[in-house]
């Protein structure tokens, strides 16, 4: 499937400065494909997140539209498309991102138990592919900030999403969990997957297909 | 378990103290409603009780019983005592006019010594033309009560086939009244020829402040009913100005203060309840508050991963409801644990009549102080779940708050 962005914008009222609005993202257009990884580069406040936020569902443009193959996700109401999101789309968000009162297993499933579907084999699966397998009845502060992103990861793969979001997934690792989460990204893409990463990671563009760069709100392709 | 249920539930058994700092707000929610209810409910049916056991319009007793308060002593409080008049004064005023009903009644106090069983107020009437206590013994099922026969008062230690001993007279348990919340449950109540036989034993034994009179011509008191074609008030007037050795009262008068304080204990009780509410929804309120202000960022990643913002605010919903339900029993157990088993605890201490409701209205307040703390659970959590209704996900999560 592929996912469009066409002629979107997103403006933000700025109360400390008056009156002023301004363009977080600036009008562009955007398309990723399945079974690539593409990556947005660029510096902290640049419009990253926001782009990120507006295709995966959770930001609604100030202007234009977001297409998964022909259909705008933006014209659904909030039930219709929170359904499309768990189906359909998986998201890593930046930082911290597990439910403190869930252990890590129940974190992963958590996608389907929000439908009603526990998902068990699957979740082993995942945790065994990402190594926390022996962490399954932990709760999340009893993990490292490496194991939290891999959990974030495979609680975002277990619905099998046609696209994946990951918003500065190595945000706060080291080398050695940063290698490793791209590397499960790319497995990811390549085994069909759409999967877009926000990142201001100078290495992660050797694991991409598609660079882009982001810089107060505009977009460019490197 | 759905969805808003099954993270409700984890978020409750994940955050114990939390959970139970809310439990115990909606607990004092119930408590204080059916605590509160209660004793106003109690003090109402006491009042109501204590009314109904006058049951007259007038009370006409020797001057000397109202100046050294006696009267108030023995029918109000429940203490002991005895004062005595002529009883030749009973058909005397059976022939004023505006008399309806009129019955004598005989007041006796046991003493505490060997020749007694217990000291208590006894209380004589005549079964032929009394109107107040008659229809009392009958409400406890009670059959005849003849010579030498008593009914004891609910709190007494005494039960039907019981023996108790007055004066070296043996007399026969043969019913015990219901609870009334009034100075009657701890009376005992005889046959006018009965007393007349413990008045005139406890002459015989010098035990009597009465030395020298004659046990079969003298009453304690008269109670009268005033006719429907008279006004109360003119009768008191009429037996006052005409009897200067006696003394009519109109038996509203004698429970004004009763009634005043009833009054007051009522509005201090719903003042309290009100003022235990308004903070206890507060604090409530903030929690919720502070909570979704804390889960902020939960609340947006469970957005991202599907939950619609109805999920979302089932959720807390569900966590408020089913924390303030919980509380609520607890606190309505504890509101029964304390109020029925220390009720005559309450009575003496607040010195008014105090009669419980029957089961099924403690059971009716029960539940709706449950069901009244999880509404309140309900609409702190709805506010806080309309709050979490606006979050935007997406500035949430662009903030990494």
């Amino acid at each position: 499937m592929r996912i469009r962005a066409e002629q979107i914008k997103k403006e933000f009222y700025r109360k400390s400065r008056g009156s002023n609005i301004f363009d977080a993202v600036s009008t562009c257009d955007f398309a990723m494909d399945e079974g690539t990884l593409t990556v947005i580069k660029g510096r902290s406040g640049g419009g990253k997140s926001t782009l990120i936020n507006m295709l995966s569902g959770i930001l609604v443009p100030t202007e234009g539209k977001v297409l998964y193959g022909d259909i705008d996700i933006y014209k659904m109401n909030d039930r219709e498309l929170s359904c499309y999101r768990n189906s359909h789309i998986g998201y890593v968000p930046q930082g911290k991102s597990a439910i403190a009162s869930l252990t890590v297993m129940e974190n992963i499933m958590l996608p389907g138990i929000l439908y009603g579907f526990r998902n068990e084999i699957e979740a082993v699966r995942l945790m065994d592919k990402f190594g926390i397998s022996h962490l399954r009845d932990a709760m999340p502060e009893e993990l490292s900030g490496g194991e939290l992103r891999r959990m974030a990861i495979a609680r975002a793969l277990i619905k099998k999403p046609d696209v994946l979001f990951a918003d500065e997934p190595t945000g706060d690792l080291d080398d050695e969990n940063t290698t490793t989460v791209f590397e499960i990204l790319r497995e990811v893409a390549d085994n069909g997957t759409a999967v877009l990463v926000v990142t201001h990671e100078s290495d992660a563009s050797k694991y991409a297909d598609k660079v882009f760069r982001m810089d107060a709100g505009e977009l460019s392709e490197e | 378990m759905k969805t808003p249920g099954f993270i409700a539930y984890k978020n409750i058994i994940k955050r114990p103290a939390r959970s139970i700092a809310l439990m115990i707000l909606a607990a004092v929610l119930s408590l204080s409603l059916l605590g509160g209810t209660l004793i106003v409910q109690a003090l109402n049916n006491g009042f109501g009780s204590l009314e109904d056991r006058l049951g007259a319009d007038i009370m006409v007793v020797p001057y000397e019983a109202t100046t050294k308060q006696e009267l108030e002593n023995i029918v109000l409080q429940g203490n002991t005592g005895y004062f005595y008049m002529n009883g030749e004064y009973l058909d005397e005023l059976t022939l004023l006019e505006g008399v309806g009903r009129i019955s004598p009644q005989y007041y006796l106090a046991s003493v505490k010594a060997g020749c007694c069983s217990m000291p208590v107020q006894i209380i004589g009437f005549d079964p032929e033309t009394d109107f107040a206590i008659t229809p009392w013994i009958k409400k406890s099922g009670s059959g005849e009560v003849g010579y030498l026969d008593a009914v004891v008062g609910n709190d007494l230690n005494a039960f039907v086939g019981d023996e108790m001993s007055f004066f070296g007279v043996k007399v026969n348990v043969v019913a015990k009244m219901d609870k009334t919340g009034t100075s009657y449950d701890t009376q005992v109540f005889t046959t006018r020829q009965t007393i007349q036989t413990l008045i005139e034993a406890s002459l015989n034994k010098q035990l009597n402040e009465y030395a020298s009179i004659n046990s079969g011509n003298v009453i304690s008191c008269i109670l009268i009913d005033v006719d429907d074609t008279h006004n109360v008030d003119e009768v008191v007037n009429d037996i006052n100005i005409h009897y200067k050795k006696l003394r009519a009262i109109r038996t509203t008068n004698m429970i004004s203060g009763i009634s005043d304080s009833l009054a007051a204990v009522s509005d201090i009780a719903r003042i309290i309840i009100a003022a235990v509410w308004i903070v206890a929804l507060g604090i409530m309120i903030l929690t919720f508050f502070m909570m979704t202000g804390e889960r902020k960022k939960e609340f947006a990643v469970l957005r991202v991963l599907g939950a619609s913002r109805g999920k979302l605010a089932k959720t807390v919903l569900t966590e408020g409801v089913v924390l303030s339900f919980a509380g609520g029993i607890f606190g309505v157990i504890l509101g029964l644990i304390i109020i029925i088993p220390f009720s005559g605890y309450i009575e003496t201490k607040m010195a008014l009549p105090f009669l419980l409701p029957g089961t099924h209205v403690i059971i009716f307040a029960a539940a709706l102080a449950v069901l009244l703390s999880a509404l309140a659970g309900a609409l702190t959590a709805g506010i806080a779940a309309a709050r979490i209704g606006m979050i935007d996900t997406g500035m949430i999560l662009r903030k990494g708050e």
